[in-house]
């Protein structure tokens, strides 16, 4: 088709220059140097402007212009290079041609057609099954600091959380197709380069290419740890025989809080303390004088004659005094890459730093990366790669915990805007000690530092033989990773005080006491050698390729801490002056945790005629984490697929149909070793618990049995049954996958139940079973116009799981449960709620909680209509008015992403979202005065009362003790739809700028989390907080700038 | 071409075929803990078996239970402004139940030692592990008998999941009394006497032999606490918390004797180092030790300072004590005597009703109510700053367990012992037990103990604290029963008895229904700008009457957490009435 397009529409043309080279060839045939000219093209034969051309090994170079011509001096012998974004590069001899017209293959495409798969790649037409390629666009130009943040909605199936926006503790996690089991962590395995690795310490900038593995026939070579699916990471590389290309790219990031407490002012605060009162039958604790003096500025502290002791009226907003309003991030990543005729390299340094929300104190996070890629050919047969990589990141962080009861809830809930920061009258130079105050500015400000370094060391190094005999290749590959820590903890003395009558300063109790220094030393080495041979094999239509394989590996991680307390200089932390006569044996620890895995694969693939495809897996893993007669499993798998689109018959009667191919697998993968390598190694053994007795004034130690040991701790296996399909129309322009699924562990190791009778915490066994079904569909849309191109781009996945079988003792319990038969994980149980009582009478017509339940608090349904509001026995026969409330898991997750290009502007959208939710909130933190000290935000002024019968909240009362039982009041729908990316360039193209050392210049907007609606209506968290989230760090929306200056 | 194909080929396969070779070793894959002690390397020597012991010294009871007086009528928290659910009948079933997990807990790890000493060689140190093994089995049996009446008794320690005594039914209270009267026997025969223990601080013990170790007057003192514990059971309830036969005499006769001989044995004695003031010293630092202090049976020790923290007290003093969470009530005030040794209502010294400012409650009182409660102008510590004095309230903050020293402002943490069992306790016991045995009390009796307690408390000066006697009694129109109960009541308040022993008694159903009362209302003190509380008849009102109740028919009995019913396969019953 495109031939004949061609043809007729250049035919003239072409044939004015076979003339004109026929005449003169003669005198070509002599010059060293001449002129020649051509036209690049697209893949539609549609001229491209801006490409660039140049010759290889020189500087020299030219733009095609609006027809795709150029013209260029060249001796008959160079190689041209034609360069264009968004296109594959091409090289073309010149061969003595003075006239070459070459078109040039979008990029997009072309990436596509290589699919990373385990232990090898493959062309995209061969792969069946649900094998998901990361669409590159979406890494590109990311203010995030972590790849998994950039694949949020990029994949179905694959689930991306967040739980805060601590720099450095964003508590980022993944999980692909549900969860299969209980406890464990369901953590998809990442493979970079070959071997398992860390996905946090991976620069994004590169990254060449993702596939994420999702159903037992592709993971399932992975055997052990592939029953959380597999992603696969393969880094950048130079390309054989290309110009050294340098890459500058830099981004400043503005990011601005959100999702946090609207805080109220001490005036406001008070009369709500003293209606909270008045509701629990107490006297108010504030005269209207009182109040006042929240809000005079000239009435700070009035000294109570009472109590001999000064009483305080500040109005302090301490988010406004902490916290930025916004804060910057900078990145800079510089890349070179290139190669000649053996050897390729690429080289890479990434910096990224990002300041926290705090305005002073230690809030920080920055990461360097560097990489060194580079591959040579030593002879015909054997190539030698090595990728080097190292990763420091430090964190600085407050010295403590930011959510729960730490950092956050001193900045939002505690008496922090009555409460004087400084002692008054010390012109702000000491603090003030009032019992139940914030400490959260000293701790900031002066409080010490919790401080870590990590330096993560990768090499993976390969030996290859190509066609050792025919169509055998062999492949050793060895590859140590280290990674060392460096945390320090730092807790300082902070004097506080307190004034007496004559507003002298008294000391008060300061923020540690003793003072201390805690040093831990985390050092883990692993280490990972494989070996395959490949061997393909050819007859006629038929054809075959066996892969096998051994791999061992070995995880040693060992620990040190040192701690010294009281030491002798308040501000010069050190472990080696002490005021302590005597070491505390508690100041030294270490931890060793060793796992060791021995593995041995194979995998046999064949296909008819690119028609029908057959492959079978098998591996068998042993690891050191399972008990002693466990350790060994074989795990398989096969796969069968048929593209339709090779049958003569289909393509008859279908010939819009580019690709159709269907796809049925069927196999199995291990689970629960997914867990942190750091823990759970030695489950089987029965370790005793240590403690003290203060005998003699003195550590006396005793031991004791807290658990019971795994001792037959087997195996998960996990089996996936899986259908699937392919459609490409439309010149592949609109491309369908569709897969669904089924998966069931039959072995869930799990913690049990039993009645405390035992006295220790029962063993944990492989007694459970878990079903999950789910689906997983991606439609595009790609087309070209002139001068540009547009996407559309969508995906939506859903999977629901089910505890289809318990051995332990089953119990019902408020909150969330996970191990009900029948029920799906992370069920949220509790109290079915019908809005308020709003009169006495309502009261008294229906049973209660407790007693003490009056009007104006949440009215609770009595579901078996026994008389009683209850729990029953907790069993599934009897668990009284508990019922189900919703499900922690996320349904219905998506991505849609849109984006276009046109002369060099381009602009991108991507949503994300969840479509069905819940979370609980922990009830006594969402209460206004669940304690004396818990103060209320402005979402609390929206209570009960009886001309609001329909607040947000019940009744407003001093230590609420009525209201804080989980019931459906307090769960939220956490659905949410997210404005993840937007993003709008322009490159600068190097025609149009006529530098020449430059290239392509891309100056870009890239905006992230910009916007997000939910069904939550408690609106201080995001819908991505993890269940019961009290006080956590705020998350944030990104505002970044961005340069990319090609060299 | 050839030649290399060849070449290579071999190197490469010989490279792989090696790597598999090597790496076929599976005994790599034998790995096990190296910093974690584990079962089977430990439990080898007497010394294993005494830090397997030491274990159980955990489970004494610390500054948590002076906080079960919140259960009472005696104590309310003023800070928190919450009442207690237990005291005022509102609570719920729980599905979980720390005081049942743990004294299971604590009950397979005295079984653990009992067990694991059959394979150690036979030494004395060991009988006296496996004496204090049984000492606190038996204390964590009583703690559940008292709790909950009948409980299921294990008496070894259960494998897992397969072991049928995991779901043992509830064994009758008196069969595991019985077995608490036998592990407390065994341990009174078999541990030391008090003074056969290093007793100070300056004099370190040798190893599984230091002061607060179980001593064969704790075995004998906690018999005595729980025989007249079961006998008051027995004699005062029926049906629905005691089913079946009873036999308060086995009971009572068991509390006298074991009593008894801890006060022939004379290794114990009241503590009076501090003369006036002795009754509030011995809470305090002058109490600690057996060198000093002959009145401490059990103690559960904080070690020493700060800089060597080995376990937390927790903060006792600044949350419960200055704040206000363990706060005392009127009904304590009111059941304390006046000097002449005459109850309020009796006395021409009550001022009830009467009071003319703060002061007046604590004038010709009893000294031990004076000495456990704040008085306006008393030295004290806030929680807002270093006031110096205790002022103007209209609640009574208790100071039982107050150092004396505001070192909690400077530290978060104190490291005054806790007194699990003293001397006093003993003395009232026997006072009891000989009462409820005849209904009757000689003088001489009388004299050995609740004098000895009033003589202590007044340092010999009875016109700060009349004495009792048989004749006074009935001169005034008392009640010796009610006499001794008061005596046991004050002497105590605040330790964690009051609310058991109205359980007991059979009188919480009276106690607890009442209103929870504070301080008289003085309209023209100034409160330090505080408004106006609700009140009743005068005295500051926290909890009205049409809030508290007891329900005889259920609340004698806790509740068993319904988590462990539901597991329990149908073998455990609920307690009556509880839904």
């Amino acid at each position: 088709m495109r031939y004949k397009k061609t043809m007729l529409g250049f035919g003239p043309l072409r044939l004015v220059v076979l003339l004109k080279l026929m005449f003169l060839l003669p005198m070509f045939a002599v010059a060293q140097t001449g002129p020649v000219s051509g036209t690049v093209l697209d893949e539609q034969g549609k001229p491209i402007a801006g490409a660039s051309v140049s010759i290889r090994g020189s500087s020299t170079g030219t733009i095609t212009n609006n027809e795709g011509r150029f013209n260029i001096n060249v001796s008959k012998n160079a190689v041209l290079v034609f360069t264009f974004m968004g296109y594959e590069t091409l090289t073309q001899n010149v061969g003595g041609r003075n006239e070459i017209t070459v078109s040039l293959k979008s990029q997009t495409t072309s990436l596509e057609d290589v699919v990373v798969v385990g232990y090898g790649t493959r062309s995209k037409r061969d792969v069946g099954g649900a094998v998901l390629s990361v669409d590159q666009k979406l890494l590109k130009d990311r203010p995030v600091t972590n790849t998994l943040a950039a694949l949020q909605g990029s994949t179905p199936g694959l689930v991306i959380s967040r739980t805060n926006g601590q720099p450095g503790r964003e508590g980022i996690s993944a999980r692909i197709r549900g969860i299969t089991t209980l406890g464990g962590q369901n953590a998809p395995l990442v493979i970079i380069d070959g071997i398992e690795g860390d996905i946090n310490a991976l620069n994004p900038n590169d990254i060449q290419s993702i596939s994420v593995l999702e159903d037992a026939a592709s993971a399932s070579i992975y055997g052990a740890k592939a029953g959380g699916g597999v992603i696969l990471i393969t880094t950048k590389a130079g390309k054989v025989n290309q110009k050294t290309q340098v890459d500058l790219n830099t981004m400043y990031t503005f990011r601005t809080p959100y999702a946090r407490p609207e805080l109220i002012s001490s005036r406001r605060q008070g009369e709500l303390q003293n209606e909270a009162r008045k509701f629990a039958g107490q006297n108010p604790d504030f005269t209207d004088e009182q109040l006042g003096w929240f809000d005079d500025p000239n009435v700070n502290e009035v000294f109570n004659t009472n109590s001999k002791a000064w009483d305080y009226y500040y109005n302090y907003n301490l988010e406004e005094i902490l916290m930025r309003k916004q804060s910057p991030q900078r990145a800079i990543n510089l890349t070179a890459t290139g190669g000649g005729d053996k050897s390729t390299f690429l080289f890479s340094m990434g910096y990224l730093d990002q300041q926290g929300v705090f305005k002073f104190g230690p809030d920080q996070y920055s990461k360097f990366n560097a990489r060194v890629n580079y591959n040579t050919k030593l002879s015909k047969i054997l190539s030698f790669d090595s990728r080097l990589s190292f990763a420091r990141e430090n964190i600085d962080a407050p010295p403590v915990g930011v959510t729960g009861e730490g950092l956050m809830y001193g900045v939002y809930s505690i008496r922090a805007a009555r409460n004087p920061i400084f002692t008054p009258f010390s012109e702000d130079k000491l603090y003030a000690f009032i019992g139940t105050i914030s400490t959260a500015y000293p701790v900031l400000k002066d409080g010490g530092y919790d401080m870590e370094d990590r330096y993560n060391m990768n090499g993976v190094f390969s030996l290859s033989a190509k066609q050792v005999l025919k169509g055998l290749d062999l492949k050793a590959v060895y590859s140590p990773g280290l990674v060392l820590s460096n945390r320090e903890v730092f807790n300082k003395t902070v004097p506080r005080y307190t004034i007496d009558a004559n507003k002298n300063p008294v000391p008060g109790s300061p923020l540690n006491q003793t003072n201390s220094l805690n040093k831990t030393r985390p050092f883990n080495i692993t280490q990972n050698f494989f070996a395959t041979a490949d061997y393909d094999y050819k007859l006629k239509d038929h054809s075959f390729h066996l892969l096998g394989g051994y791999e061992f590996k070995s995880y040693k991680y060992d620990y040190l801490q040192a701690i010294q307390r009281a030491l002798l200089l308040n501000d010069f932390p050190t472990l080696n002056y002490t005021t302590l006569p005597q070491a505390d044996v508690t100041n030294v620890a270490d931890n060793i945790q060793i796992n060791t895995w021995l593995s041995y694969f194979g995998r046999l693939s064949y296909n008819y005629a690119n028609k029908y495809y057959f492959e079978g897996t098998l591996r068998q893993d042993g690891s050191s984490r399972l008990a002693p007669g466990h350790k060994f499993q074989t795990f398989y798998a096969g796969n069968i697929f048929w593209r339709l689109t090779q049958e003569a018959w289909f393509k008859n009667a279908l010939p819009w149909v580019d690709e159709f191919k269907v796809s049925a697998s069927y196999g199995t993968a291990g689970g629960a070793q997914t867990s942190s390598p750091n823990s759970n190694n030695y489950d089987f053994q029965s370790p005793l618990s240590r403690g003290f007795y203060p005998f003699n004034d003195s550590r006396t130690a005793y031991f004791y049995q807290s658990n019971l040991p795994a001792e037959s701790k087997a195996w998960e296996i996990i089996q996936t049954t899986n259908v699937g399909f392919d459609l490409e129309v439309i010149k592949r322009k609109l491309r369908l996958h569709y897969d669904y699924f089924i998966k069931k562990n039959n072995n869930v190791f799990v913690g049990q139940q039993l009645p405390a009778l035992l006295g220790v915490t029962p063993n944990e066994a492989n007694l459970a079973a878990i079903e999950v079904k789910g689906w997983g569909v991606t439609l595009s849309w790609n087309d070209r116009f002139k001068d540009g191109g547009y996407f559309i781009s969508a995906n939506l996945s859903d999977d629901k799981n089910k505890v289809v079988k318990y051995d332990g003792s089953v119990t019902y319990n408020t909150g969330i449960n996970s191990a009900i038969p029948g029920m799906s994980t992370n069920s949220i149980f509790g109290y079915k709620a019908d809005g308020y009582f709003d009169t006495p009478d309502e009261v008294n017509s229906v049973p209660r909680r407790t007693p003490n339940t009056t009007v104006g608090d949440i009215k609770l349904v009595d579901v078996n209509g026994d008389g009683l509001i209850n729990q029953g026995i907790n069993t599934a026969a009897d668990h009284g008015d508990l019922v189900y409330l919703g499900n922690t898991n996320s349904r219905y997750v998506f991505g849609f992403n849109v984006g276009a290009n046109w002369k060099g502007f381009d602009v991108s959208v991507l949503f994300n979202g969840v479509g069905k939710r819940s979370v609980l909130l922990e009830p006594y933190a969402s209460l206004a005065f669940y304690d004396g000290w818990r103060l209320p935000w402005a979402i609390h002024q929206d209570y009960w009362t009886a001309e609001n019968p329909n607040a947000k909240f019940p009744a407003i009362r001093m230590s609420d003790r009525v209201n804080n039982v989980e019931s459906s009041h307090w769960v939220q729908d956490a659905s949410y739809i997210r404005l993840k990316n937007l993003q709008v360039g322009y490159t600068l193209q190097k025609k149009k700028h006529n530098l020449k050392s430059l290239g392509d210049v891309r100056i870009y907007f890239s905006g992230q989390d910009m916007w997000e609606k939910t069904g939550m209506w408690f609106n201080y968290y995001d819908p991505e907080n993890t269940d019961r989230i009290t006080f956590g760090y705020p998350l944030w929306r990104s505002y970044a700038v961005g340069l990319n200056i090609g060299f | 071409m050839k030649i290399n194909f060849n070449k290579y080929s071999l190197i490469a396969v010989a490279a792989f075929g090696g790597a598999v070779l090597t790496g076929g070793c599976t005994k790599m894959l034998d790995q096990n803990t190296k910093t974690t002690i584990t079962d089977p390397v430990f439990w080898k020597t007497t010394s294993d078996l005494i830090s397997g012991t030491n274990y159980l010294y955990a489970s004494l009871p610390g500054f948590d239970q002076p906080m079960e007086d919140l259960y009472s009528d005696f104590s309310v928290d003023i800070f928190g402004s919450s009442f207690n659910t237990i005291s005022d009948g509102s609570r719920n079933v729980p599905s979980g139940d720390g005081n049942w997990n743990g004294a299971y807990a604590y009950i397979r790890a005295a079984n653990n030692v009992m067990e694991k000493a059959n394979d150690i060689a036979d030494d004395p140190m060991k009988t006296y592990c496996i004496a204090q093994a049984r000492f606190f089995r038996a204390f964590a049996y009583w703690r559940l008998v008292r709790t909950y009446g009948d409980v299921p008794y294990i008496g070894k320690t259960i494998s897992g999941r397969e072991d049928e005594a995991l779901y043992t039914p509830r064994t009758d209270r008196r069969a595991v009394v019985d077995s608490i009267y036998a592990d407390l026997d065994f341990a009174a025969a078999n541990c030391p006497q008090a003074d056969q223990i290093p007793g100070s601080t300056s004099t370190a013990g040798q190893n599984g032999r230091e002061y607060g170790r179980i001593t064969r007057s704790a075995a004998l003192a906690l018999k005595s606490r729980v025989a007249l514990y079961e006998g008051s059971w027995h004699k005062y309830h029926g049906e629905p918390e005691l089913k079946g036969a009873k036999d308060p005499v086995k009971h009572f006769t068991i509390a006298r004797d074991a009593a008894a001989t801890i006060m022939t044995e004379g290794k114990h004695s009241l503590f009076t180092g501090s003369g006036e003031l002795s009754f509030q010293d011995l809470f305090r630092y002058p109490g600690e030790t057996y060198a000093k202090n002959k009145e401490n049976i059990l103690a559960k020790l904080f070690g020493k300072d700060i800089q060597n923290i080995v376990v937390s007290n927790g903060g006792y003093m600044r949350p419960n004590l200055t704040d206000g969470r363990n706060a005392a009530t009127r009904a304590f005030v009111n059941l304390a005597l006046f000097a002449d040794g005459l109850p309020s209502g009796k006395s021409p010294l009550d001022s009830t009703g009467l009071e003319t400012g703060l002061l007046t409650d604590y004038q010709n009182r009893d000294p031990r109510m004076v000495q456990t409660l704040f008085k306006v102008g008393d030295p004290y510590a806030s929680i807002s700053g270093a006031s110096p004095a205790y002022g103007n309230t209209y609640y009574y903050h208790q100071q039982k367990y107050w150092t004396g020293q505001a070192d909690f402002l400077v530290s978060p943490n104190i490291f005054l012992d806790f007194i699990a069992i003293r001397y006093a306790e003993v003395l009232l016991n026997y006072a009891e037990a000989v009462y409820e045995l005849s209904g009757s009390i000689s003088d001489a009796d009388l004299d050995k103990t609740i004098n000895l307690l009033r003589k202590r408390a007044t340092n010999n000066n009875n016109s700060k604290l009349a004495l009792l006697s048989n004749a006074f009694v009935s001169a005034n129109g008392l009640n010796m029963r009610d006499e001794i109960r008061r005596e046991r009541s004050i002497e105590l308040a605040y330790e964690g008895f009051r609310y058991w022993d109205l359980l007991r008694w059979k009188t919480a159903e009276v106690e607890l229904p009442k209103p929870l009362l504070e301080r008289k209302y003085f309209t023209g003190v100034n409160y330090g700008g505080s408004t106006k509380p609700p009140m009743l008849n005068g005295y500051v009102l926290l909890q009205a009457a049409d809030k508290r109740k007891f329900d005889a028919q259920k609340d004698y009995l806790w509740p068993l957490p319904s988590g462990q019913i539901g597991l329990s396969n149908g073998t455990l019953t609920q307690n009556p009435g509880w839904k």
